[in-house]
């Protein structure tokens, strides 16, 4: 009995995945960080005493509860923009596949840092690129879709990825599951979600939202179909995940969910970080079809 | 062979135990405030807040807040109280109660909210910096400004209203701050 738990928590957590769907998650998501923190260097100034939040108050100001062992901002204030660039420069070679565990390590821990040091001005998108970054540092990211591998063997490339790889991919489908599931548990505590017109608060509320949307006050019913289905969506994501029938419709959904949500309030980086996790839910099959097709047309273009 | 197969198996057991220990910390901190996050809040919270686990993924919830911003009047008085300059209004997020997609921008509106949760912030790091940026300031007035977002079902009724006649602007926080403290 034993034996067989153990050998199903061997297959479950430490069996081979395929590097392929570990790779495109790795563009989309150091693609996206690659985009914000390189718009985040206009905004170096705020992660210095010039600004609002002093060096010596980054972490006193935080409540108690949330105050790290240590600020990870080891540099002064005065190399802030050498550092944010070597910071982005680091995720533009893994955007690249280079580097693997020790930049993603590297580009972690500088991450942590510029969160550590401004706490004040986080975006969703950066607390969940830094979750991610994070179980990304662990594992063999590049060895598939790197542009070192234009220079190897087909043969020499690596499929599938070693047992640390493997875990940190179950832990990263784990981390997302949690994250979808408790947005929807906290919502339920708003009397707003649970009387289905809290979208309304979003989409009329000026700050949020690029466009005027008060035009949707004649078809109120879509406001509440919008903000039962979010909910529905995120509660039940996980077991979404866990179902075949259910897991690419679901998928599908999150994907046209989160556009939607960047395209009108102007999360893209969130909602591009949120999608970037869906290709580790995607079956090798699947992935390893579509990018051969994508190479193949690359091949006959080149040709002509 | 015998040997590295051994050191895998230990490092595979090592690693069964993070992930059962991190498994329970990001189910456990997103409800930090509930018994069980209390009861273990010094075997979770210090790793958990270490190394970026301790968010709450709250977005747009329990229920999406209002526009609000904060508004601000520096006054610039002698030390007898007499008015040396006209005070200056200004805004932050400066853009007020309308929103902006531009990134570089946009972490002002973060900052606010962050302010907003622990207002003593505003005294530690809002006050201070403005008067930086004024040095002859004398004081320093802030007020946190709430537009309200009409009910959905208010802005179905009176459906010959705009928007903006059916907010309301709410004051809160009011609390002037001296400049040059010791």
């Amino acid at each position: 009995m034993l034996n067989r738990v153990v050998k199903a928590w061997d297959s479950f957590w430490f069996a081979p995945q395929s590097l392929l769907n570990l790779a495109l998650m790795r563009i989309v998501l150091t693609g996206t960080m690659l985009h914000l923190y390189f718009l985040r260097s206009w905004n170096w100034s705020y992660f210095t005493d010039a600004w609002q939040l002093p060096r010596s108050l980054a972490i006193e100001t935080l409540d108690e509860f949330y105050r790290p062992l240590w600020g990870w901002f080891f540099w002064p204030d005065s190399v802030v923009p050498l550092v944010h660039s070597i910071f982005v420069l680091l995720i533009l070679l893994l955007f690249l596949g280079i580097g693997g565990r020790i930049v993603a390590m590297a580009a972690w821990v500088l991450h942590m840092g510029f969160v550590y040091r401004n706490f004040g001005i986080l975006f969703g998108a950066d607390l969940i690129s830094g979750v991610f970054l994070f179980y990304l540092a662990w594992t063999d990211s590049c060895a598939r879709l790197s542009v070192l591998n234009l220079f190897k063997q087909k043969e020499a490339l690596r499929k599938n990825s070693d047992w640390l790889t493997s875990a940190m991919m179950r832990m990263m489908q784990f981390q997302i599951c949690i994250i979808y599931a408790y947005t929807g548990f906290e919502k339920l505590k708003g009397t707003s979600w649970w009387d289905g017109t809290a979208l309304w608060s979003v989409l009329a509320n000026p700050q949020m939202v690029a466009m005027d949307f008060s035009f949707l006050r004649h078809v109120p019913l879509v406001i509440a179909i919008g903000s039962f289905s979010s909910i529905i969506f995120e509660i039940y994501f996980p077991a979404a995940m866990l179902n075949r029938q259910l897991k690419y419709p679901w998928l599908a959904i999150g994907v046209l969910f989160h556009l939607s949500i960047g395209l009108l309030m102007g999360l893209m980086h969130f909602s591009l970080v949120m999608i970037s996790t869906y290709f580790l839910f995607i079956a090798p099959e699947i992935t390893e079809k579509l990018v051969s097709q994508v190479q193949e047309r690359v091949f006959r273009l080149r040709m002509r | 062979m015998l040997k590295s197969k051994r050191v895998q198996v230990a490092l595979k057991c090592v690693l069964s135990l993070w992930i059962l220990y991190q498994l329970f910390v990001i189910t456990v901190m997103p409800n930090a405030g509930s018994f069980v996050g209390r009861f273990f809040q010094r075997a979770v919270a210090p790793y958990a807040n270490t190394f970026g686990f301790s968010s709450s993924w709250n977005f747009f919830s329990p229920d999406p807040v209002h526009t609000m911003y904060l508004r601000y009047t520096v006054y610039f008085n002698d030390e007898s109280g007499h008015q040396k300059k006209e005070p200056i209004e200004g805004y932050f997020p400066s853009e007020k109660n309308q929103g902006t997609f531009d990134v570089t921008r946009r972490r002002d509106f973060y900052m606010m909210h962050f302010m907003l949760l622990n207002p003593q912030r505003l005294e530690t790091l809002f006050a201070p910096y403005i008067c930086k940026q004024y040095p002859d300031a004398s004081s320093l007035r802030v007020e946190f400004v709430v537009e309200t977002v009409a009910p959905l079902d208010q802005a179905v009724t009176l459906k010959q209203e705009s928007m903006s006649d059916l907010s309301q602007e709410l004051q809160y926080i009011k609390q002037e701050y001296p400049c040059h403290a010791e």
